[in-house]
């Protein structure tokens, strides 16, 4: 069953879900209840603007009207241009998206819904792993195993200048998976090309700064948070763009949305993957609608 | 910051300076204010466009009545001079 109807069961792990739970009770995912959640979106927004606009309105009519009374041009001026500003904030629609998030929204969502199809015609349930890798510009592959096996738990590293869709990394038939680019590799190179730095030299202690700072340079998100406990690494952000993809694929795709991650979740996977030289997989992936915040916590493993 | 919040805060930028000016200058004819209005209000959409289409329907609808307002102001001025 997709989000955005009415759900009786997670669209991941299949649990049972109560009417009234945002989050699924057993993997965390988030379910996107659309209705709720413009709504409730809807209705901060409307507070922000409406008593602007009434202010402005109320305002300029009084200011007006007293000057028009009194005779005073630059006065009366003034309340006409409050006036008139008060009817563009509350006439005017807030739009939630820009024209290039639309624009980057639609043009990638077809491919990743290819992906999606992917994942679902070959019935691939087991989390996607992020082989480590090293270099500037370059990205950790997603290995999707077939099924879990002790070949398939830890692919080879080489694995990642393969240029194969379909991999075998052990002798036995079932030691077999996809291996895909990740979703979120053109903005980790991004990230890295606005840091000067490859992110394999960055130490995991160090990373929390520096993808605070590239993401905010490249106006993605803000106020990156990263905490690490032995081989757990969860990371919160607030995307201050691609919100509206996110939205979107935890709709539509929701296999990718957990076994590989969105695109900025994929980044930051690939991210701790490149700084720790380790594997890692997605625990889970939450967004928050409301307050904009992308939680995601990652299993490493050696 | 979107792009409608850009368009109001230049707008109301553009407006305010226009009264602080005029008034330092020592224009009191009101029709000149708001032509002026009308005319930033087109220099403020075009310097922050583009803009989604329901904001842009709604941003014409808003030009149309102001730009009546402004030609009626044209029209009176032009009477005067020739009258």
């Amino acid at each position: 069953m997709r989000a955005g109807s009415v759900q009786d069961e997670c669209w991941i792990c299949g649990c049972d879900l109560l009417p009234d739970d945002n989050f699924c009770r057993k993997c965390g995912i988030n379910l996107t209840r659309v209705g709720k959640a413009t709504a409730a979106t809807g209705t901060i927004k409307g507070d922000h603007r409406v008593p602007i606009g009434i202010f402005l309105m109320t305002l300029g009519g009084l200011v007006g009207f007293v000057s028009y009374l009194m005779e005073i041009i630059p006065m009366l001026a003034f309340g006409l241009a409050s006036l008139l500003i008060g009817v563009m904030v509350l006439y005017l629609p807030e739009s939630n998206r820009s024209i290039t998030s639309k624009l980057a929204t639609d043009s990638s969502l077809p491919s990743l819904l290819n992906t999606e199809k992917l994942l679902e015609d070959l019935d691939l349930d087991e989390r996607g792993i992020y082989i480590p890798v090293s270099g500037m510009g370059v990205c950790p592959k997603v290995f999707v195993p077939l099924v879990q096996t002790r070949a398939t738990q830890r692919p080879p590293v080489g694995l990642s200048s393969s240029s194969r869709i379909f991999v075998t990394v052990g002798k036995n038939p079932e030691d077999r998976g996809i291996l895909l680019d990740a979703p979120g590799s053109q903005i980790l190179s991004s990230l890295e090309r606005s840091l000067g730095r490859d992110l394999a030299s960055i130490p995991l202690e160090d990373l929390q700064t520096n993808l605070d700072s590239a993401f905010r340079t490249l106006d993605i998100a803000k106020a990156t948070t990263l905490t690490y406990q032995e081989s757990t690494v969860s990371i919160e952000t607030e995307l201050t763009a691609l919100l509206d993809l996110e939205e979107k694929l935890r709709n539509l795709a929701p296999r990718l949305v957990a076994q590989i991650g969105t695109p900025v979740a994929s980044a930051l996977a690939a991210a701790v993957s490149k700084s720790t030289a380790k594997y890692v997989t997605f625990k889970r992936a939450v967004l928050q609608l409301p307050s904009r915040r992308l939680s995601i916590s990652l299993r490493l493993s050696e | 910051m979107r792009s409608l919040d850009v368009f109001i805060l230049t707008y109301s930028a553009l407006s305010f300076s226009t009264i602080v000016l005029l008034s330092l200058l020592g224009v009191n004819r009101i029709d000149i204010y708001v032509a002026l209005f009308a005319i930033e209000f087109f220099v403020a959409s075009i310097i922050t466009s583009p803009s989604s289409p329901l904001e842009s329907r709604r941003k014409t609808i808003m030009g149309i009545l102001l730009l009546a307002i402004f030609a009626v102001i044209i029209v009176q001025r032009i009477v005067e001079i020739l009258g």
